[in-house]
């Protein structure tokens, strides 16, 4: 499904949605389960994209990277929050969890018009990094409202000894020195 | 709030270059896959002792570092997925995760450090003093050669053994000097690049900035022997005609993380 599809403007209505629910949770200091409703809605559209890019030959595989690993993030923390209002009376966590949602909102929104508004086209050098800094700067929202997924949580879907061949490459790949402070003697 | 205000000791500032911010961020333990094997940069230890240290005296404010080392840091991360991906093919879904996890220390050490302002027109002013002071450093590997190494050998031995003896001093006195100009090899194997130079302009422009306020002494923790910190030996002994000259230049002292350690306990 392209970007002119339907599901876009789904996503938006989802969002302004979730943003009045959340909203009156927390000035009624009280969780509403029906945000769940959009949230899990929202999280379809973010497992859809996610999809749609993991294979997609159409842009730079550095760009349709970018994009996967944005939508794959949207996909993650979409799933805590949802988790979170699950099991928020459970955890006595009422209204915080509101709360924490309240002041993720902004990054998420803001993450998801940003992907939207990129499309399906090739993104410049510097959409690239603005698209990585988004992800950061989302990323960090989450992990200070409690929204951010442990590792633990995010390997579970992955096949930890490819993972661990691949954190191999990826550290050598980085190197600045390749010697240590000690020349030999 | 000033370090070390009202005494007469200058206050400590350390800039956290990116190596030393990478070398903390590339580490992934057992625990967190299930398996014994743990994968992390040659200078995770040394890094992360310094990380630490600056992270239990936060309150003290020592540990600094500016918007584009965080680029650069950030940058470089990047950069390596994007290798993995067209070089090794790597899987996504794995790349993604490890990006948030590298990522993810990364914003932690950053977030124990002061984010410093960079006055551009003195950093520019700055530019210009550290691409000189390269030049002149590039300038001076060219003497470092082969052959004047060998006389230089030559002569030293003159002077510790009889002739009949300097046959089988020769050879240790041109290991020992190549030993003390490796710095300069290195520096003419591995040339500063723009973003180096731009990591010592910016240093030198908060040089000046914290000693209009008060007496300082600004070290730039780094991994980096061929442009910044002294290459060490098991010895003792060391080759830093970089790091000499960029202190006489700048005021700025360059050294290995865990060196620095020992300053701020």
């Amino acid at each position: 499904m392209g970007v002119t599809g339907s599901i876009f403007p789904i996503g938006l209505n989802e969002l302004a949605s979730i943003s009045s629910l959340v909203k009156n949770m927390v000035d009624e200091e009280k969780i509403d389960k029906t945000v769940i409703t959009p949230l899990s809605k929202l999280l379809s559209v973010a497992k859809e994209r996610e999809a749609f890019w993991k294979d997609c030959k159409k842009i730079s595989a550095r760009n349709a990277f970018m994009m996967y690993h944005a939508w794959r993030n949207l996909r993650l923390i979409i799933s805590k929050m949802i988790t979170r209002f699950t099991e928020a009376e459970q955890h006595h966590e009422n209204p915080t969890t509101a709360n924490d949602s309240l002041r993720l909102l902004p990054s998420l929104l803001h993450t998801y018009t940003f992907l939207l508004e990129l499309g399906e086209r090739e993104l410049s050098v510097d959409e690239h990094k603005r698209l990585y800094d988004q992800i950061t700067i989302l990323r960090n929202s989450a992990f200070h409202t409690g929204m951010l997924p442990l590792l633990e949580e995010e390997m579970k879907e992955l096949d930890k000894k490819a993972m661990v061949v691949e954190f191999g490459k990826f550290a050598r790949g980085i190197r600045f020195d390749k010697t240590t402070s000690k020349g030999n003697s | 709030m000033p370090e070390e205000s009202g005494s007469t000791k200058p206050r400590l500032k350390v800039i956290v270059e990116t190596s030393v911010l990478i070398g903390a961020s590339i580490y992934i333990v057992a625990k967190e896959l299930e398996t014994t094997r743990i994968i992390k940069d040659p200078h995770y230890e040394r890094s992360t002792q310094l990380i630490d240290i600056l992270r239990k005296n936060v309150k003290r404010r020592i540990g600094v570092f500016t918007q584009t080392l965080a680029n650069q840091a950030h940058y470089t991360l990047r950069d390596a997925v994007g290798k993995c991906l067209e070089r090794e093919k790597c899987n996504p879904e794995n790349l993604s995760a490890i990006l948030n996890h590298c990522g993810f220390l990364l914003e932690r050490t950053l977030e124990i450090l002061v984010r410093e302002p960079i006055d551009s027109n003195v950093k520019d002013r700055f530019m210009t003093d550290v691409g000189q002071m390269y030049a002149l450093l590039l300038q001076r590997t060219g003497l470092v050669t082969k052959d004047t190494i060998r006389s230089m050998a030559r002569e030293r031995a003159q002077w510790r053994v009889s002739p009949r003896y300097r046959k089988y001093v020769v050879p240790d006195e041109i290991r020992k000097l190549n030993r003390s100009y490796l710095q300069l090899t290195l520096l003419k194997e591995n040339p500063p690049s723009t973003s180096d130079c731009e990591i010592l302009a910016e240093a030198a422009t908060l040089y000046e900035a914290y000693s209009e306020e008060m007496p300082t002494e600004l070290y730039l923790a780094s991994n980096d022997s061929s442009h910044f910190s002294p290459r060490r030996f098991d010895d003792g002994s060391f080759s830093n005609q970089v790091t000499k000259q960029i202190e006489e230049s700048f005021n700025i002292k360059c050294d290995w993380p865990e060196n620095i350690v020992t300053l701020i306990k």
